[in-house]
């Protein structure tokens, strides 16, 4: 069965965006990315230190660059970097990060909501990390987001899917794709955002932190995949607890 | 102005006396960075990449000289 997914312009199959943040060496993002069936690929922009290379040696040909705007704390900040990005030559694709809370780097939905409507008239094609915040979602799509990427928990945590409630009002109430990211550690938490019918998951420091990131990184693959493929299955209905049991087995024709 | 004179500038938040005449190839060589995989930023205006090898700093200018590194 073909299940694409449309976004930005683009037709992926696989449905995990990875990052590159935090590895313990930098050759190993390609080993990642192939690990993963990743087609979409997160990058940050900093200031040049003497003699730092970049990071764009190891990207793989062939991955869209999903740019982010790290280290923006208000609106304009983010709409420069943004520029940035575009005359890098890296596509007109922008994740939004609008941040000014140093502790728990917590987006500011306002300043992201303004940056995205800037961006979308300069024909950037917005990706915004959010809070899990129906209103600022809408604010972002109304503003012409592509998608809203609402976090599971904090940026960097581990501490999985903590959000889970306001994450499933938004897959119900937006018509745009709803693309997890932020905090999740394990796979199998990814796989319950997707059976949950999430349209994707960006995972960094779940991946990057791994003893074997490689190997963790083809767990997340698989485990977005299974719970994309649960989700359109469709789950068969519950029993409470005083219900009991529903057998799986004939009740008749027993062996006496 | 006689053409020895030093200028002072700053790059990437670094005051850094520069001569006259200075390019802003010549800055992004001098951090030992491949001026492909760069973008520069001149008093916030993004610079052309083709131009940077024909553009001269002024006394006083803010350089930006900026790369992608990893990021989630």
């Amino acid at each position: 069965m073909d299940d694409i997914f449309e976004i930005g312009g683009e037709k992926l199959s696989s449905r995990l965006f990875i990052g590159t943040g935090k590895y313990r060496s930098d050759d190993l993002i390609p080993k990642v990315a192939e690990a993963s069936g990743s087609q979409v690929i997160t990058v940050a922009m900093r200031r040049v230190d003497d003699g730092g290379k970049g990071i764009m040696g190891h990207i793989p040909a062939g991955m869209h660059l999903l740019p982010n705007t790290s280290g923006a704390r208000t609106a304009e900040e983010a709409v420069r970097l943004a520029r940035i990005a575009r005359a890098a030559g890296c596509g007109n694709w922008i994740k939004i990060e609008v941040i000014n809370d140093t502790l728990r780097l917590l987006p500011d939905g306002y300043g992201t909501a303004k940056a995205t409507e800037m961006l979308v008239k300069e024909g950037f094609v917005v990706f915004p990390y959010i809070n899990p915040d129906l209103y600022v979602a809408r604010a972002c799509v109304e503003a012409g987001a592509c998608c809203v990427m609402p976090l599971a928990s904090p940026i960097g945590s581990n501490r999985g899917l903590r959000t889970r409630e306001m994450i499933a009002v938004l897959i119900d109430e937006m018509k745009v794709p709803v693309i997890v990211d932020a905090g999740i550690g394990k796979p199998s938490e990814a796989c319950e955002c997707m059976e949950m019918g999430a349209s994707a998951c960006l995972v960094n420091t779940g991946i990057a932190s791994a003893r074997d990131a490689v190997l963790m990184a083809e767990a997340f693959g698989k485990a977005v995949d299974a719970g994309r493929k649960a989700y359109l299955a469709g789950f068969g209905t519950g029993r409470s607890f005083a219900e009991g049991a529903s057998a799986s087995s004939p009740l008749t024709g027993f062996l006496r | 102005m006689p053409e020895s004179s030093d200028m002072l500038i700053q790059v990437n938040g670094k005051e850094q006396k520069v001569l006259q005449g200075t390019t802003l190839l010549q800055i992004v060589q001098a951090m030992g960075v491949d001026p492909a995989r760069v973008v520069v930023e001149r008093n916030l205006e993004i610079v052309d990449p083709e131009k940077l090898s024909e553009t001269r700093v002024a006394d006083s200018d803010r350089i930006e000289v900026i790369h992608f590194v990893g990021g989630g």
